[in-house]
């Protein structure tokens, strides 16, 4: 009984030099497991080899025809459907920026497992995958087996990543004066704003007045994804970095070091529908628990070693 | 997160030590890694006091230290430590991170082809992030301790190993940061916190100050001898700019405390300068006085060492900074001063030996006019004393070895030197506020003048009158207080030149003068120096040629000899001043004493109508005299004078006139004086005095001879003597002492001029003191004694009786005692005459039934409280002991006299006639 419901042809979709190639591993919080998909930049073939297997031998499996997609789209389906409902407007939750379709086979009949190669020749990819709070951008390959009843399908999710070129990067450095009037007065200085993924963040902190007992100061890095449409904001605290302790006296410099390849950042982002933005955030934390802070936007980048 | 309690954060310490060791067995650096940052996170604390946070530091360092072996050992085989420097600074908190960080990359100096320069630089960097004063302290400390021995050993520039120097520099730079850091670290301690746990914060950062101290210690250890300019030019300026700088006084006192002890001299004399200046721009309230002290001790022990080394200008730059903060510090109190100047002058006596004096004074009159703009204290008094004794008020045994003087070795000489060559030493003495403490003070330096020169008597000498003013000036408080010393003074005062003796003298005698002193007795003494004076004066003149003497440059003198009446006249104003003298002392008994030994000098000196003067002044005195007893002894004293003298009379002898008996000429003063003299004694009040008196002037007659003067009986033929003269005295006072009402002293007497009788007889005085005579007054005395004998049984009887009547009212008689004569009729008797009062008095009672009475409750009492009877027996004896003594006859004397005139019958027949 219980395969009446299962479909009547298994899919499997293998990528040339799977093993080999970098993958992206993200945590699947429903299962429990890492999921992990394999790395694409811009430009590269997606090749490999999609094979179909009937589930009972000799069975017929008529079809009218299987065909292979490589998909591209931004998935904002994780955002609250009443809020945007609500509002009335009529924000498309799939945004399909990339479908390219190739036949396997024409409509006819299988019989036994087949497998056929497939080759994405150079395709252009706008984005980077992303997965984000609200928002995904996120590509794969479609395998489906079209029938007069219901269509087998089969889907792999790829990753792909983006490269900047390096010397798009050459930035100022990041200035700021601020302070709380007879209270505090810093200057911070981060040498640029663009950064690399694997960049380290360096700067410096000049106490011109302090008065406020201060506890100690971290450095954050906020990762802020945006919704064009609903304005929707999603702040996470990727990096907590304690850069001083105790209270400094006027005239100090607080040097700032921060590695950031040993984090799990994304790159900026700014696609029609959606932006993924950075920001240093100095936070002084007193000593009676009050917090103080100031936020720079920097720019990540990712870039080819 | 960290531990609540100190024990907690010991044991998680104790187990991610375990842990990590373990880690590290199994190559799990990553693990190893985390156990190391849960174990530093027990730095985090904020809770711990500095005493509990170095506990937790201690047993951290351990396992850190292993921690970094292994790090060194498996370089490149298990790991990069470039990757690692990076790895450990992903830790979130601050101070695991450091610490890791600190960690990797001092192990990280130990490659060979590491970036040595970028890691130091970036690692004390970094160490800015902690800015909680606790918690940089020893982050920075483990900064500095992890790095040591590689500063030590290693090298950072590899490619400039010919230009030693700029790796010297970086690493002292590095040194220097680190220092300037954590001191300003350990300065802001001071205010953490609320404001009354003050003492607290002062408290804890004592404890703390090592940590700071030992960057200090670790220049000191990478500086060489031939880094003198570097220090100076380099290291020094940093560190004294830094020391200004944090304006806190426990950071100033204890930083150049340390500077000034761990730098070798060497550095010090260079860096003198620099540290005086920055003394000047220290916080209002920082002692400068300990700084300096400190300073000027390291100077001292350096000229100690290094004795050769000569470098005036130390003394002009100390002297020059004094100056200064002179001025530009008007609000720092006397005592720092004191202090300072105490210390310097110790430095100066050492520096500028042998001629110390000039700086010494500069010092002393800075202070002199310094303490006007105070007001002066006790304290203060005794800091000036302290200063004026050369004592060293420093209690620093930091080298382990006294930086005070040898005292006893040069004290007394200083003190000598600084009374005649520092004018302001003297002033600021005498300036003292409190009397009794300047007089003490005074007292001091004189009794270690004094002690010295005993053992050496020559060794000082106030030979001008510049040091001599300066002497009296320091003496005036003690002219009335203590004699004793000024009359020692007196004889410091030494010329070879007696006539700049004389003025030396004279100017002492118009000191005393014109000071309301006490003037008696330091008058006396100093008469006494010119006798001496005098002395000496005619020795010379009578034993030296003036060819000597002008060899000796004394011209005063050879003029003086060559022309004898000029040096007679010097003589006779001597005597005329010792005359002034006398007369200015106040006590007439005194003035009779100097007057008669001044006679008998001016005799010695043949100058007889001097000496007749002075002893007809000694008479003058007499007469003033009231006491009978002083008076007695006064004839005493003259009339031995007057026999030994021989000028007096020497006129007679001249003139070759050997009859004695005319020398009643009123030209003789010898006659007249001691006519006087005997008329004097005759006059005594007391009868026994006057006896005794004539008795003693008897030998005013009778001259003896002075071996000193080179005669010898037998052998001089022209002594004075009068033998009707001495009888007549003898007569006269054997007349005296027949009229005494006294028998007992009486007979006393008797015996007295006996054995006077006896004495000239045996020298020959036959024409007048007979054999006749001897036995007349022999009989005489036995007369007396009769008579005195009958008189005084009765009372020695009774005594006996006493005696026997109380032991016979024991129950067991005490036979022991002697009862000669007891009978009933004598009992009687000694009741009529006497009684024993309750405490063992005699009573004499003339009446018969009153003393009974007495008697009686005398005895009965006794019957009834046998228990007393052991102290009335010894209170009774008591008694006649002292009966005995009163009625005693001195029998004895006369049997003594008598025995002697048996024995002298073996060896002069004379005696065999005289009857005994």
């Amino acid at each position: 009984m219980s395969s009446f419901f299962k479909p009547p042809v298994d899919i499997d979709i293998s990528l040339d030099d799977e093993d080999n190639r970098r993958v992206m591993e993200l945590p699947n919080k429903k299962q429990g497991i890492m999921d992990r998909f394999p790395i694409y930049e811009d430009g590269e073939s997606i090749n490999g080899v999609v094979t179909l297997r009937v589930r009972s031998e000799g069975r017929r499996v008529d079809h009218t025809g299987v065909k292979i997609s490589l998909m591209g789209c931004v998935d904002m389906r994780k955002t609250d459907s009443k809020s945007s409902s609500s509002n009335g407007t009529e924000t498309p939750l799939m945004d399909t920026f990339l479908c390219l379709t190739a036949d396997l086979y024409p409509a006819g009949e299988l019989v036994h497992s087949q497998s056929v190669k497939f080759s994405f020749k150079d395709v252009q990819k706008r984005y980077n995958s992303y997965k984000g709070a609200n928002v995904e951008v996120m590509y794969y390959l479609k395998v489906t087996v079209a029938r007069k009843s219901s269509d087998v399908t089969k889907i792999k999710k790829l990753w792909v990543n983006l490269y900047d070129q390096p010397d798009s990067l050459v930035s100022q450095p990041v200035k700021l004066d601020i302070g709380i009037e007879n209270c505090l007065h810093i200057e911070f200085e981060y040498a640029k704003q663009h950064y690399t993924l694997n960049d380290m963040v360096m700067g410096r902190i000049y106490f011109l007045l302090t008065r406020l007992k201060i506890k100690h100061m971290e450095l954050s890095l906020i990762t802020r994804e945006r919704m064009t449409n609903s304005e929707k904001l999603s702040d996470s605290n990727s990096i907590r970095y304690e850069i001083m302790d105790g209270s400094p006296v006027k005239g100090e410099t607080i040097p700032i070091r921060l590695f950031l390849s040993g984090y799990d950042l994304v790159p900026n982002m700014q696609l029609s529908s959606f932006s993924v933005k950075h920001y240093l955030s100095l936070v002084i934390i007193d000593e009676d628990g009050r917090r103080y802070f100031k936020q720079a936007e920097i720019f990540l980048h990712r870039v080819k070693e | 997160m960290y531990s609540n309690s100190l024990e907690q954060a010991n044991g998680n310490i104790k187990q991610q030590t375990v842990l990590m060791a373990r880690c590290l067995s199994q190559h799990k650096l990553m693990d190893a890694f985390k156990h190391a940052s849960n174990m530093l996170s027990e730095l985090r604390n904020p809770l711990l006091s500095p005493k509990q946070y170095y506990e937790l530091y201690v047993t951290i360092y351990d396992t850190l230290t292993t921690l970094q072996q292994y790090l060194v050992e498996n370089h490149k085989t298990k790991h990069h430590l470039t990757d690692l420097y990076e790895l450990v600074q992903y830790a979130g908190n601050i101070i695991p991170r450091l610490y890791l960080m600190i960690t990797v990359g001092s192990a990280y100096l130990y490659i060979e082809d590491s970036p040595k320069l970028a890691i130091c630089k970036d690692m004390i960097e970094m160490c800015n992030g902690v800015q909680q004063p606790v918690r940089g302290l020893f982050l920075r400390y483990y900064l500095s301790q992890r790095t040591k021995e590689f500063f030590e050993n290693g090298v950072i520039f590899i490619d400039h190993k010919s230009e030693e120097n700029i790796d010297k520099i970086f690493k002292i730079d590095f040194i220097t940061t680190n220092f300037i850091e954590m001191n300003k670290l350990w300065v802001r301690l001071q205010y953490q916190g609320p404001l009354k746990e003050k003492d607290l914060r002062t408290k804890e950062r004592k404890e703390l100050q090592v940590l700071i101290g030992s960057n200090l210690v670790r220049l000191s250890s990478i500086l060489e001898l031939s880094d003198v300019d570097l220090y100076t030019e380099n290291v020094l300026p940093r560190i004294l700019e830094q020391v200004v700088q944090c304006r806190d006084i426990i950071a100033q006192e204890y930083l150049l405390e340390i500077i000034l002890k761990i730098f070798p001299e060497e550095f010090q004399i260079s860096g003198l300068t620099k540290i005086l200046e920055c003394s000047l721009k220290l916080t209002p309230k920082t002692s400068i006085s300990k700084i300096i002290i400190t300073l000027i001790e390291r100077m001292i022990l350096f000229k100690k060492r290094s004795a050769d080394y000569t470098d005036s200008s130390v003394f002009n730059k100390i002297w020059s900074y004094l100056v200064t903060l002179d001025e530009e510090r008007p609000d720092l109190p006397i005592k720092e001063f004191i202090l300072i100047i105490s210390s310097l002058t110790q430095l100066v006596q050492l520096w500028d030996a042998p001629h110390p004096y000039i700086n010494l004074d500069s010092l002393y009159k800075f202070i002199f006019y310094k303490k006007d703009d105070y007001t002066i204290t006790e304290e203060t008094n005794n800091m000036l004393k302290k200063l004026l004794l050369i004592s060293s008020s420093s209690t620093n045994d930091f080298f382990g070895e006294n930086i005070e003087f040898d005292a006893a070795k040069t004290t007394d000489d200083l003190y000598f030197n600084l009374i005649t060559k520092c004018e302001y030493y003297v002033e600021l003495l005498v300036s003292l506020s409190n009397e009794q403490l300047k007089i003490d003070t005074i007292e001091t330096i004189f009794h270690t003048i004094f002690d010295n020169s005993n053992k050496k008597t020559s060794k000082y000498k106030i030979s001008n009158k510049d040091h001599l003013i300066q002497f009296t000036k320091m003496l005036q408080p003690c002219l009335l207080e203590n004699c004793e010393l000024v009359s020692k003074f007196f004889h410091l005062i030494k010329n070879k030149n007696l006539q700049t003796q004389f003025d030396l003298l004279n100017y002492c005698h118009n000191w005393i003068i014109s000071t309301n002193s006490n003037r008696g007795y330091i008058l006396e003494s100093l008469i006494v120096e010119y006798w001496k004076l005098i002395r000496k004066y005619c020795k010379k003149i009578n034993t030296k040629s003036p060819l000597q003497k002008s060899k000796k440059k004394n011209e005063t003198l050879t003029k003086l000899h060559v022309e004898k009446i000029d040096s007679a006249t010097f003589i006779k104003q001597f005597f005329k001043t010792i005359g002034r003298c006398i007369q200015e002392i106040p006590n007439a008994e005194i003035q009779f004493k100097m007057n008669c030994t001044t006679a008998s000098l001016a005799d010695q000196l043949k100058l007889k109508d001097l000496s007749y003067d002075f002893f007809v002044n000694a008479f003058i005195n007499f007469e003033e005299m009231s006491d009978s007893q002083l008076q007695y002894q006064s004839i005493v004293y003259i009339s031995q004078c007057l026999q030994k003298t021989r000028s007096l009379f020497a006129f007679e002898k001249n003139g070759e006139n050997k009859s004695l008996s005319t020398a009643q000429n009123e030209s003789n003063y010898y006659e007249n004086l001691i006519t006087k003299c005997t008329l004097y004694g005759s006059k005594l009040l007391n009868k026994q005095d006057q006896c005794r008196s004539v008795l003693q002037c008897s030998h005013l007659w009778w001259c003896t001879e002075v071996p000193a003067l080179g005669e010898e009986e037998g052998v001089t033929g022209s002594f004075f003597r009068d033998g009707k003269r001495v009888l007549e005295c003898l007569q006269r006072s054997l007349r005296v002492a027949d009229s005494v009402m006294d028998n007992c002293t009486s007979f006393l007497l008797t015996v007295e001029i006996l054995n006077r009788v006896l004495y000239y007889f045996i020298h020959g005085e036959t024409s007048y003191v007979t054999i006749k005579y001897c036995n007349g007054l022999i009989e005489l005395i036995k007369t007396n004694l009769q008579f005195l004998e009958r008189e005084t049984r009765m009372a020695t009887t009774s005594k006996n009786e006493i005696e026997n009547s109380v032991l016979n009212h024991q129950a067991d008689s005490n036979s022991a005692l002697p009862s000669t004569s007891s009978s009933a009729e004598h009992h009687a008797n000694f009741l009529t005459c006497y009684g024993i009062g309750i405490d063992g008095t005699i009573i004499k009672s003339f009446n018969k039934q009153e003393s009974s009475k007495l008697s009686d409750v005398l005895f009965g009492k006794r019957l009834h409280q046998n228990e007393h009877d052991a102290i009335d027996k010894a209170s009774a004896q008591k008694s006649f002991a002292s009966i005995a003594k009163n009625n005693r006859i001195p029998i004895e004397f006369f049997e003594r006299t008598l025995n002697y005139i048996k024995l002298q019958r073996t060896v002069d027949d004379r005696f065999k006639l005289i009857a005994t």
